[in-house]
């Protein structure tokens, strides 16, 4: 006999995103069950035990296990449902509902018939095969994230000798780490021309330890017959790598920093849109998806640079839920919104003329003195002026009742930077 | 000595010189800026994070990190000690795992709760 339940809203995903909406959620009065396919809530957080986070939302520098905690407290202190261990296998929309169905060793095969359904499943790194590094294939070719949760949370130490490739955040975070346990990183090799990560961690994670950074350089080669032996880097010219100037690293272990994509195979099942721009779904100004009554929020939506913001982005949608079980008739989503020069997307996709909105924005370029400028058509809108822009940071803005109260119907708002 | 401020994303690029009149800290925005400056060119300081073993196998280790920032010089004693460690769970965010670590003033702490012992040995 499988167990259907009838329920206000499913949230999956038990991480910064899934907790905090479906806090909020609860908070309303209505009923929530959160869905985690590990053995706790918190998601990737808990691996995440350098400090860092929480300097917006709390105010203090917090690690990803104290985060995490204090939302674990919260979701528990409100009569949210928690289902751990538990793995959402597909999502089916039915006019009025969808049906979640579930299963795990501890519950069996558990169908939710929920009104609202918001996703929370964050996101994945990119691997050797996204990027397609040529070579052998022995072991000890790592994600820096599923190094971090080798090292932190199961006590393996990945290697002796490493080269990480990418300097994304967690790379870095990785390199620090490593060096701690008393391994070696033989280098950070970057293909761009700048970091990707964030300045701290460069001066925290590879200054502090004299790790080279290689920037314009790529690994071409990885070696090794049973475990890696090296790699072979080489600088690039004209976006090329310059074979004759290659020379191979001796390492025993290769992390990928290389970029994360939001983790949207389930959306699919429930044929959810997904934008290309952000790889996560296309969602209104209520963060509700292309499906009625399936929101979605965190980095399942697009990869955010901050947990706080997060945290902030999941508190909305959470609100928007509650509006939409309580039958609140939402302004109709009357206004496109597009990525212009030197932008790489925007998030929401729509907004309703005469609603207030936040926006989330991530730049392409690097710049000191910066000015953003949202456009309709030919007619400015709103402008800001930034004292720098960066990839790795998003730009988070509010336009307010009265700046929105001003678009005209059906032509879309444009944000560029200058 | 020359510094990357690290205390908000602008960056700014400090250079930090010893003068007669003390620590002189130039190519700061802010006056932030110049305090990073100066303690990094005289005391630089760092929190430390770390995970110490514990004696159950559900969860074989539980992090830390130091309630305060520990001279950089002092790291890499503060972490030897604590790989050193092994505790008992359960373990309660906040509490204390170790006491004036090393000397240096700055005590450990967990950073997670974990459930008492499900039983299972350390592996």
């Amino acid at each position: 006999m499988i167990a259907v339940k009838k329920i206000d809203s499913v949230v999956i995903g038990a991480g910064a995103a899934g907790m905090a909406a479906a806090e909020v959620i609860a908070q309303a009065g209505c009923s929530v069950a959160l869905v985690d396919r590990e053995e706790q809530t918190g998601g990737i957080l808990l691996q995440c035990i350098h400090n860092g986070f929480g300097l917006h939302h709390f105010g203090r520098e917090l690690t990803g296990p104290e985060y995490a905690d204090e939302f674990s407290e919260r979701v528990r202190a409100f009569p949210v449902e928690i289902f751990l261990e538990t793995t959402v296998v597909n999502i089916v929309p039915h006019p009025g509902f969808s049906r979640v169905i579930t299963c795990s060793a501890l519950h069996g095969v558990t169908v939710f018939e929920a009104t609202t359904i918001v996703l929370a499943m964050g996101c994945r790194e990119r691997n050797r095969g996204t990027i397609g590094i040529p070579g052998t294939r022995p072991s000890g070719v790592f994600t820096a994230g599923l190094a971090q949760r080798l090292l932190n949370i199961e006590g393996y130490i990945p290697g002796r000798r490493a080269v990480i490739i990418g300097s994304g955040d967690i790379g870095l975070i990785m390199a620090r780490r490593l060096t701690w346990v008393g391994s070696e990183v033989a280098a950070v090799v970057e293909i761009l021309p700048h970091p990707s990560g964030l300045t701290r961690n460069i001066v925290q994670c590879l200054q502090d330890f004299s790790i080279p950074l290689l920037l314009s350089h790529a690994v071409t080669q990885i070696y090794g017959k049973d475990r890696v032996e090296g790699v072979e880097v080489a600088p690039l010219e004209n976006g090329v790598p310059v074979a004759e100037k290659a020379r191979i690293v001796a390492c025993d272990t290769v992390l990928l920093s290389v970029g994360l994509i939001p983790e949207n195979e389930l959306s699919c099942t429930a044929g959810v849109t997904i934008s290309p721009n952000t790889g996560g779904p296309v969602v209104d100004h209520r963060l509700q998806t292309s499906a009625a009554g399936i929101f979605a929020c965190g980095n399942v939506l697009h990869v955010h640079d901050l947990v706080d913001f997060v945290t902030e982005e999941a508190q909305r949608c959470g609100g928007h839920v509650v509006d939409y079980l309580r039958n609140k008739i939402p302004a109709a989503a009357s206004v496109a919104v597009e990525a212009g020069a030197n932008i790489k997307y925007v998030t929401p996709n729509q907004c309703a003329a005469g609603t207030a909105q936040h926006f989330y924005l991530r730049p392409l370029v690097i710049r000191e003195k910066a000015k953003l400028a949202v456009m309709q058509g030919q007619t400015p809108v709103f402008s800001r002026n930034l004292s720098h822009v960066r990839p790795a940071e998003m730009i988070s803005i509010d336009l307010d009742n009265k700046i929105m109260g001003g678009l005209e119907l059906d032509r879309p708002l444009t944000f560029s930077i200058r | 000595m020359e510094y990357v401020c690290i205390v908000c994303p602008n960056g700014c690029r400090l250079t930090v010189e010893p003068t007669q009149e003390g620590v002189v800290v130039k190519g700061h925005k802010c006056p932030k800026g110049e305090a990073y400056g100066r303690d990094e060119f005289i005391d630089p300081r760092r929190v430390v994070t770390a995970a110490v073993r514990t004696s159950d196998a559900s969860y074989p280790f539980a992090p830390v990190k130091s309630d305060r920032p520990v001279a950089k010089k002092d790291v890499d004693a503060v972490l030897r000690h604590l790989y050193r460690l092994t505790v008992d769970l359960p373990v309660r965010r906040g509490a204390m795992c170790c006491t004036d670590c090393c000397g240096t003033g700055a005590s450990i702490v967990f950073t997670r709760t974990l459930p008492p012992s499900s039983g299972g040995g350390a592996p």
